[in-house]
């Protein structure tokens, strides 16, 4: 299965995190590592998207006061998650294979 | 950072994205998330900053979950409506796009709907204000008055007998209650300085008619009115707290008033807001000087009262009717030939500015209809334009559904952005509306933009964008893909259809713009007739000021006479005399006359005539020019036979066969110091004392050593050139008499200014509205103009290379636009003149079809119209024949 780029971010930040992996978080791990500003709206929406492709699991638990009771969204990559991120990374290395004296920076 | 414990952010943009949100697993991920970084913002940023970012990801959160559609597809089957927000989102998002890419395009259609929109709704808050909304008293429909109806030529007299009052109250059922009142103005002169203020004299308290009552004390009651009424008044809440600071303690203490300073005891205190009539400050009961001092033929009164209940006002005039048949029977001498005449309240207050209102609404809606012909237009040459786009979108599937949609909201983003805008112009056009019209027009401050308003202008625009989107989709939606792509691929002119209902718009247009520019002309034409009428006295250099003296008729005498010589003492000063019922000026008497030696006429055939008491060079200093005889003199002030001038109009109507000289003559009203049988002695030249646009009326000029009255208006003629007067002025009267307050202080061209008000107000909005709708039309030529010149640029370029002149292309795109301009305007004429009636009672001395406004309003439009054609026709005649044949 294809996956777009911002999908492949969350997806990579979510492994990064580990047990942690949740919105605020994720947000976080994607802006330090890409110095990209995240649209919030596009993560929860890339959420569902993920879920609904079976690439992502979710489970509410936890939260504190500054949430105002709301619990913790947890995300897990699934198994087709993991096959999914293997592809696109062998497609894209593919792509790159033979590239890299054209793109190198100091040339 | 305690406090931030309990801070939360905007509860509102939670509510927004909770109504998005469907899951547990978003609503707790989502505004937990959400809510955490809103806190931790909070911790370095301020609380305005960190709502601010709130707000724009719950929008954000709103927009990705309800209306992008690409997104919650999978995961949420779309319900209806969810299917017409994302469609309409979409829509508009496409119609902005368009929009962006045409910047000027845009602009031309968003100001010319904003001009058109902004005016009608200023005009429409100027007519709810005034005319639509209800007085803003209890039960205001109830509230009516009674005035005089002469029945000989139906004309309404507002001034009614105290007796004829206390009749109509007695015997008519309809009414609950009626009150007589007279408003006038009187001078506090407790202070320091005296103030003047309005007051009105009452036959009974005024507040239960309103249905409000005293915030203290009590009101003026029945019996406290009349022949020994006590000194005593309610005053307004505003002269409570100004006068008295609000002391709760005012009811009891005195007033005193007039420049007698008589002291009156304030009994009651009226609510906030409550002012009727006008601005008046005081309420005070009329105080006869007799039992019988007012009686039926004394007209003094005008009347509000309010009906019973279940009746209405054309029950209390039937009833009316029948009581004046009634009261005509009793008292012949003083009711034969006198009606009732029933009017509301709000008839009264608006009547007179309501035509003017409405046909300055006409005017502007005609703007809009020119504003919105314009914008179909510029769709419609759009349209032709985009006939490929439309074409290759219906061949691959567009359903004509979704095209005129999309041409809808195009048209509906267009009249939003001008209607947006449109905000701007109204309330500019509202303030310089109130600024012009403040003398004029009644219940100003109830002018604003408010929720009708708004709602009137939201269907304008709703009305703008269905007007403006019609025919494009039309015209689009009809052709067929193939024949469209056709026509694309050829890029020609856009079909002999369209071409002539566009030339049938810009028509349209021009013809409606000839109609506002004929009517503005014939207004214009009246307002510089208006000036340029002579007056028959003089009005360079005359200032004048009006004072109420109290006294003996020898102290009023004196003081004048002491005055006037005082100032014609003045540098500057070249003459000075006084005058009661100055022209165009306060304090006019018209009084029914008999001439001495004739019967007494019968009822219905008595001549009447305005009484003018003058000091003994007033006709001298306003240059009223003397006929025949001689004129009045220093000593016809004090010698005991009483001598009188007369005008040409008297002697006219009294004398028409006979030599007035020598003959005497009476009149049945006096100032409280009697009214001797006077003898003429000359006759002066007519002058239009009581409007510039009336004619002259009988006159009679009195001494005034032998009349009075204590009020009498000072008029001085000054040299030209001279400096203010005023202050000098004021200082010769403060030093008669301190108590003294002035009023009415102003030159006769002042007084002049203040007559023509009413004309000048509908003269300069037709004028300001006549002048968009040319620029408009002018606007909507050139579009068109241009429009063929760039399809046809091939074409002509092809004509010029086969031998045809670049002047004869000129000429046929001055032919083509002039065919439209003289058609258009002939229409107009030919409106003009059949609706002119519609204008004719607002013009003065002018014919509804003058020729000179027509063909003014012909020769403007053929100026804009040759203005707008002057680039196309430019432009068609550099076409290069062989840059075209290169491009073939």
């Amino acid at each position: 299965m294809a996956l777009g780029d911002f999908e492949q971010l969350v997806l990579l930040a979510v492994l990064h995190l580990g047990d942690d992996a949740y919105g605020v978080r994720i947000v976080d791990a994607i802006e330090e590592r890409t110095c990209r500003t995240v649209s919030r709206s596009a993560l929860y929406v890339t959420f569902d998207r993920l879920e609904g492709k079976d690439l992502l699991e979710s489970d509410l638990r936890g939260g504190d006061a500054s949430r105002g009771g709301k619990k913790r969204r947890y995300v897990t990559v699934t198994a087709a998650g993991l096959e999914a991120l293997r592809e696109s990374r062998a497609a894209l290395l593919g792509m790159w294979r033979g590239l890299e004296p054209v793109l190198r920076e100091d040339t | 950072m305690a406090h931030l414990t309990k801070e939360r952010p905007p509860l509102l943009a939670e509510r927004l994205m909770r109504s998005v949100l469907r899951s547990d697993a978003q609503l707790h991920g989502v505004l937990g998330d959400l809510r955490e970084e809103w806190a931790r913002l909070r911790k370095t940023k301020s609380r305005f900053a960190s709502d601010l970012w709130f707000w724009r990801q719950a929008c954000l959160v709103y927009w990705r979950f309800r209306v992008e559609p690409q997104n919650t597809r999978s995961v949420f089957p779309k319900s209806g409506l969810d299917k017409f927000v994302a469609d309409s989102a979409n829509d508009t998002r496409l119609a902005l796009r368009t929009l962006i890419k045409r910047p000027l395009f845009a602009a031309a259609a968003i100001v010319t709907i904003s001009l058109g929109i902004g005016a009608t709704t200023a005009i429409f808050a100027v007519v709810d204000g005034v005319l639509l909304r209800p007085l803003p008293y209890r039960d205001s429909d109830r509230l009516v008055t009674v005035s005089v109806l002469r029945e000989g030529d139906r004309s309404v007299q507002r001034d009614m007998s105290p007796p004829d009052v206390a009749d109509l109250k007695e015997q008519a059922t309809s009414l609950q209650s009626l009150v007589g009142y007279q408003p006038r103005s009187v001078s506090i002169t407790s202070g320091e300085d005296p103030v003047l203020i309005n007051a009105a004299r009452v036959s009974e308290g005024l507040l239960s008619v309103f249905g409000v009552v005293p915030v203290l004390g009590r009101d003026l009651t029945a019996e406290e009115s009349g022949f020994g009424a006590p000194a005593q008044v309610v005053i307004s809440h505003r002269l409570w707290s100004e006068r008295f600071g609000l002391a709760p303690d005012v009811v009891g203490r005195s007033i005193e008033l007039g420049s007698g300073g008589t002291p009156f005891e304030v009994i009651g205190v009226a609510p906030e807001g409550f002012e009727f009539p006008g601005n008046t400050a005081l309420w005070m009961p009329h105080r006869f000087s007799s039992p019988t001092s007012c009686g039926r033929a004394c007209h003094t009164w005008w009347t509000v009262g309010k009906l019973s209940p279940e009746a209405s006002a054309n029950s209390l005039d039937a009833e009316a009717s029948s009581i004046a048949s009634s009261l005509a029977l009793a008292y012949p001498e003083t009711n034969a030939g006198k009606g009732f005449a029933v009017e509301t309240l709000q008839d009264q207050v608006v009547g007179p500015v309501r035509a003017r209102l409405w046909i300055l609404f006409g005017a502007v809606s005609v703007v809009l209809l020119i504003a919105c012909a314009n914008v179909t237009n510029l769709l419609l040459i759009r349209a032709y334009g985009r006939r490929h786009e439309f074409a290759i979108r219906t061949a691959l599937g567009a359903g004509r559904g979704q095209l005129t949609r999309q041409l809808l909201v195009e048209s509906l983003v267009l009249a939003i952005a001008g209607g947006g805008l449109s905000l701007a112009v109204a309330s500019g056009l509202i303030e310089l509306l109130k600024q012009t019209a403040t003398t004029m027009l009644p219940r100003v401050a109830e002018i604003s933009i408010d929720g009708s308003v708004l709602l009137f202008s939201t269907v304008l625009v709703l009305a703008v964008a269905l007007l403006t989107s019609v025919s494009p989709t039309l015209h689009l939606s009809r052709v067929s893909p193939s024949e469209n792509l056709g026509h694309a691929a050829r890029g020609s002119g856009g079909g002999i259809v369209g071409r002539r209902f566009r030339n049938l718009v810009i028509g349209f247009e021009v013809a409606l713009t000839v109609i506002l520019l004929s009517g503005a002309g014939l207004l214009a034409r009246s307002f510089e007739r208006m000036y340029a009428v002579d007056l028959g006295f003089e009005t360079n250099d005359v200032l004048r000021v009006t004072l109420s003296k109290g006294g003996t008729l020898d102290e009023v005498r004196t003081f004048y006479r002491t005055l006037e010589e005082r100032i014609s003492s003045l540098p500057g000063v070249e003459s000075v005399g006084s005058i009661y019922g100055a022209p165009l000026g306060p304090g006019h008497t018209t009084a029914e006359l008999r001439v001495e030696g004739r019967p007494d006429p019968e009822p219905g055939t008595e001549t009447y005539a305005g009484v003018r008491a003058v000091s003994p060079h007033y006709l001298e200093a306003a240059r009223i020019p003397l006929l025949r005889g001689r004129s009045l003199m220093a000593s016809d002030d004090v010698d005991p036979l009483p001598r009188a001038v007369v005008n040409e109009t008297f002697v006219r109507e009294n004398f028409p066969t006979e030599e007035p000289l020598g003959r005497q003559v009476r009149v049945l009203t006096d100032q409280g110091y009697g009214s001797p049988t006077w003898t003429i002695v000359g006759v002066v030249g007519d002058i239009h004392s009581e409007a510039v646009t009336r004619g002259a009326i009988a006159e009679l000029y009195v001494p005034h050593g032998h009349f009075g009255p204590g009020f009498m208006t000072v008029t001085v003629k000054a040299l030209p050139g001279s400096p203010r007067l005023f202050p000098a002025i004021r200082a010769e009267i403060r030093a008669l008499d301190p108590r003294i307050p002035l009023r009415h202080v102003e030159t006769v061209s002042e007084a002049m200014s203040r007559e023509a008000a009413p004309m000048r107000f509908l003269m300069l909005f037709a004028v300001l509205f006549a002048a968009v709708a040319a620029a408009l039309a002018g606007i909507g030529l050139y579009g068109v103009l241009a429009y063929l010149v760039s399809r046809q640029v091939r074409d002509i370029g092809l004509r010029i290379a086969l031998g045809a002149q670049a002047a004869q292309m000129t000429m046929r795109v001055l032919a083509d636009g002039f065919r439209i301009v003289l058609l258009g305007a002939a229409a107009g004429i030919g409106v003009s003149i059949l609706g002119g009636r519609v204008l004719g009672a607002f013009l003065f001395n002018v014919h509804p079809n003058d020729p000179l406004a027509m063909l003014a309003a012909l020769a403007a439009i053929v100026l804009i119209g040759s203005a707008a054609m002057f680039v196309p026709a430019l432009r068609a005649s550099r076409i290069d024949p062989v840059e075209t044949l290169r491009s073939l």
